[in-house]
């Protein structure tokens, strides 16, 4: 029989974890690449693909010591309650901050391409709508639908950037390792950014049915989503070129747009796609609103989950209806980049394992 | 409990039928000396009146009388006396509760009540007026067994039992309904059941409390997991090879007196998509037919909400020479899109509704009105476009697709929904639509098992029921029950021994 406990399997986080970090990053990430490396843009995401897999590895490392912990206790237990909860409110507000931003780009994104009289608050509700009824129905529940949508998300992206790999001129990606070495440390900086929501993995392993298998079924994933957006950098340089993909601020759409499908009954794909960017954004959604309204129920200590959720989406489409202009989103999500999702995925889990090796807690 | 006097419990016995036209009673003296008095009762028309006079009475007022027992036997045990050597029959039992009695009587055995006994004798006489097994109605195959369920009980009991000829093979029986003390039974692999799954479905069916059932539909509906979802948790069939798949699988069969249809848990949607002639042909076919039922699903409920996105928000993804015509059909169409696919797609369902309820030759006809006369007539008026006919016809059509109308019935209702929602939003909320529907079917449970498994949490059974999921792999790679079998006895097809 199948348990009611809300535990999945490591094929499932696996397949969660590349839809978020394929959904969250993938719109922006050939820009921010190729602004800083040029048609080493794609070096830069490998690159950058190798960052997330180390900082994976610390948060699964400190996860597999505490896998019955949620964030929460095992932050108090090895930094104190005061400390633990603090933590957790920060990161529920990062996450909140996080949802509301990519929400905001993504009804930019589609009012661009397909809803150009829609107004931007009907698009964020809808999907927050939509996000939140799912999170409300729980981890297992998130967990089956991320393994319904990912060949709908993926296949038809494959299928596309195939195409586009057919009329590319990969002479545009000459000459590599061009780019001078600050340079490149600095796009993969940026570009590590596209993997935020990694630091989740410091929450899921209470969700996990072989805690012990998370690691390596994470570090899979990774490689997976690292070697696949290397992949459509690459294309989409390859096809528009470097300067061209610096320019747009979508390029990924751009390209898709260009591209003919043979046979195809349809006019204009790039619309086609966004519907399958609508799946993938909610994949996003919904992960950002279960896990930061279980930050502050787990932070509270009482009250139904569902609560912390409404209450979550309201704070992220308040976010969304700001007047923002897609750069300024730009900007603030590389600042929280910078601070925040750094500090959360690289800083804290190298100070738990410290505090745990000091203080002689947890597992091996 | 029974008194020791005849008199008191035939009061007892006439004051609670009283009333009771049907009811047939009648006191007889029997023995030698006709001096020892019995009295019996039953129900006209719920017996088998040749059963009750060649085994019943004819040897109680007959051979009894003809060869009597020895008088102190009669004296001192009369009961047990009438009980060992009275009767030609072997069903019969004694019991001393008046509610137990009067139960019998209602389900079409004969009592006897026994002067100076404090118990009465039931003797099983049931037999009523009921058509014999009959071919299906409503699940149709080109290949495969032709026989149905029928109304009795017993019926639909032996012919499960005629399919699978073992002992492991349970009938677990139960009354259910306060005022219909309808018979229920339960059919089970004792071995290859889950042990779990077998004990919810018994505290879930012991839990009904209603005062009558009526068909097995009510029993469906009660042992759901979500009463609120319009999809079905429990699969419900009239074919009784069917059934015998299913508890060959480890599932349960219910079936309730007085319907020819049984119900089947757990049941997923791919259950649903599975129709008996699945595994009567070749696995090639079968797959192809298969995938074209997912897509006629999808279809049913997605195809009105998607074109109404398309045509209304997003006409440029359509093609030049399409939109073209399209807009040139709809040039005299007064109502909107929206509205015109609503009218066509309501009056698809009445029509399908008014051909249900019709006798036989006359469903027909109203197929030809509907088909031919409303809808080239209201193309012709300028009420409607040729496109929405087609649109409409086709969602129709995939929904006859779909061998189980009980999920038919779930995908109606979502394809309303997705339409409005489709309406208002356009693609955003045709997908923001699908979601929600595809969120609320994730979340489905029957009896533990994700209503969409295999494909999610596939993993759990080393995805090996995806062999009978979208394709139908052929039988002799099928070596392994599906997920609802005991992991115990998860095989079903062993390896041939070489050599």
């Amino acid at each position: 029989m199948f348990s009611l406990n809300q535990k999945i399997s490591v094929r499932q986080l696996q397949v969660l974890s590349i839809l978020h970090v394929f959904g969250a990053g993938i719109i922006m990430l050939p820009r921010q690449a190729a602004a800083y490396g040029g048609q080493d843009a794609w070096i830069i995401v490998l690159l950058a693909a190798c960052a997330a897999l180390i900082f994976t590895y610390l948060m699964a490392t400190v996860g597999r010591k505490f896998p019955a912990d949620s964030f929460v206790s095992m932050t108090a237990r090895l930094l104190s309650a005061p400390v633990g909860k603090c933590l957790a409110v920060l990161l529920a507000l990062k996450l909140i901050l996080s949802c509301g931003l990519a929400l905001r780009l993504f009804s930019d994104i589609l009012r661009q391409t397909m809803m150009r009289n829609t107004p931007c608050f009907v698009v964020c509700a809808a999907m927050g709508a939509v996000g939140a009824y799912t999170a409300a129905k729980g981890y297992e529940t998130r967990a089956r639908m991320a393994q319904i949508l990912f060949p709908l998300i993926l296949l038809p992206v494959l299928i596309v950037f195939c195409l586009a790999a057919f009329e590319a001129d990969f002479s545009n990606l000459k000459p590599v390792f061009s780019t001078p070495p600050r340079d490149m440390f600095m796009g993969v900086f940026r570009s590590s950014a596209a993997f935020n929501g990694l630091e989740l993995i410091l929450l899921i392993h209470p969700y996990a049915r072989r805690p012990d298998g998370v690691r390596k079924g994470l570090m899979q994933a990774m490689i997976f989503s690292g070697v696949l957006m290397a992949l459509i950098t690459g294309i989409t340089i390859a096809r528009l070129g470097a300067i061209d993909v610096t320019r747009q601020l979508w390029p990924v759409l751009e390209m898709m747009g260009l591209i003919d499908l043979p046979g195809s009954f349809i006019d204009r794909q790039d619309a086609l796609v966004m519907s399958f960017w609508i799946l993938s954004t909610f994949a996003v959604v919904n992960c950002e609103l279960f896990f930061s309204a279980l930050l502050f129920k787990d932070t509270v200590g009482k009250g139904k989950h569902a609560y912390y959720i409404i209450a979550c989406l309201a704070a992220i489409l308040v976010i969304s209806f700001l007047p923002l202009s897609a750069e300024r989103v730009n900007q603030i999500q590389t600042w929280l980049y910078s601070t925040l999702d750094v500090g959360f995925m690289a800083v804290l889990p190298i100070l738990l394992l410290a505090a745990a090796k000091i203080r002689k807690i947890g597992g091996a | 409990m029974l008194s020791t006097s005849l008199d008191e419990n035939i009061r007892q016995l006439e004051d609670t039928f009283h009333d009771c036209g049907d009811l047939v009673k009648r006191k007889i003296p029997i023995g030698q000396h006709k001096d020892i008095w019995i009295y019996v009762a039953y129900i006209d028309m719920l017996i088998n009146r040749e059963t009750l006079e060649s085994h019943v009475l004819n040897p109680l007022m007959v051979f009894v009388w003809e060869t009597p027992p020895k008088p102190e036997d009669l004296q001192t045990d009369l009961l047990h006396t009438l009980t060992d050597c009275g009767f030609t029959t072997a069903d019969v039992r004694e019991s001393g509760d008046p509610a137990q009695l009067y139960n019998a009587i209602l389900s079409g055995d004969t009592v006897f009540f026994v002067d100076g006994a404090a118990s009465a004798i039931i003797i099983s006489t049931r037999g009523w007026p009921s058509r014999g097994v009959s071919a299906t109605d409503t699940e149709v195959t080109v290949q495969g067994a032709k026989d149905a369920f029928t109304e009795s009980l017993r019926m639909n009991t032996m012919l499960i039992r005629r399919r699978i000829k073992d002992t492991k093979l349970k009938v677990k029986q139960l009354r259910i309904g306060s005022r219909t003390q309808t018979d229920v039974a339960l059919m089970y692999l004792e071995d290859v059941v889950r042990p779990a799954v077998l004990e919810e479905t018994l505290r879930r069916v012991k839990s009904i409390d209603i005062d009558g059932i009526l068909d097995s539909g009510y029993i469906a509906q009660m042992i759901a997991e979500n009463k609120i979802s319009p999809f079905p948790q429990a699969q419900i069939t009239e074919r009784p090879d069917k059934a015998s798949a299913a508890v060959l699988e480890g599932r349960i069969v219910i079936t309730a007196d007085n319907s020819p249809f049984v119900v089947i848990v757990p049941a997923t949607l791919n259950t649903f998509m599975q129709a008996a002639e699945d595994y009567y042909q070749g696995w090639q076919i079968m797959s192809f037919i298969r995938l074209m039922r997912y897509a006629a699903g999808i279809l049913s409920a997605c195809l009105p909400g998607l074109y109404i996105a398309i045509a209304v928000y997003h006409p440029s993804m359509i093609p030049a020479l399409l939109i073209y015509k399209m807009a040139g059909a709809r040039q005299s169409v007064p109502f909107p899109t929206t509205l015109e696919i609503l009218i066509m797609d309501l009056a698809f369902e009445l029509l399908r509704e008014a051909g249900l309820r019709l006798p036989g030759p006359l469903s027909g006809a109203i197929g030809i009105v509907g088909g031919l006369i409303v809808g080239q007539a209201a193309v012709e008026a300028g009420l409607v476009s040729p496109i929405a006919v087609i649109i409409v016809a086709l969602t129709g059509i995939c929904g006859f697709a779909i061998p189980h109308f009980s999920l038919v019935s779930g995908l109606r209702l979502s394809k309303y929904f997705i339409l409005i929602c489709s309406a208002v939003l356009g693609l955003l909320g045709f997908w923001a639509s699908v979601l929600l529907v595809l969120s609320h079917l994730v979340s489905l449970r029957s009896f533990g098992f994700p209503y969409l498994f295999p494909m999610t949490a596939g993993e759990v059974n080393h995805y090996s029921d995806w062999k009978d999921t979208l394709f139908r792999a052929p039988l002799s790679a099928m070596k392994k029950r599906p997920i609802f079998a005991n992991p115990a006895e998860d095989v079903r097809m062993h390896e041939a021994k070489k050599g």
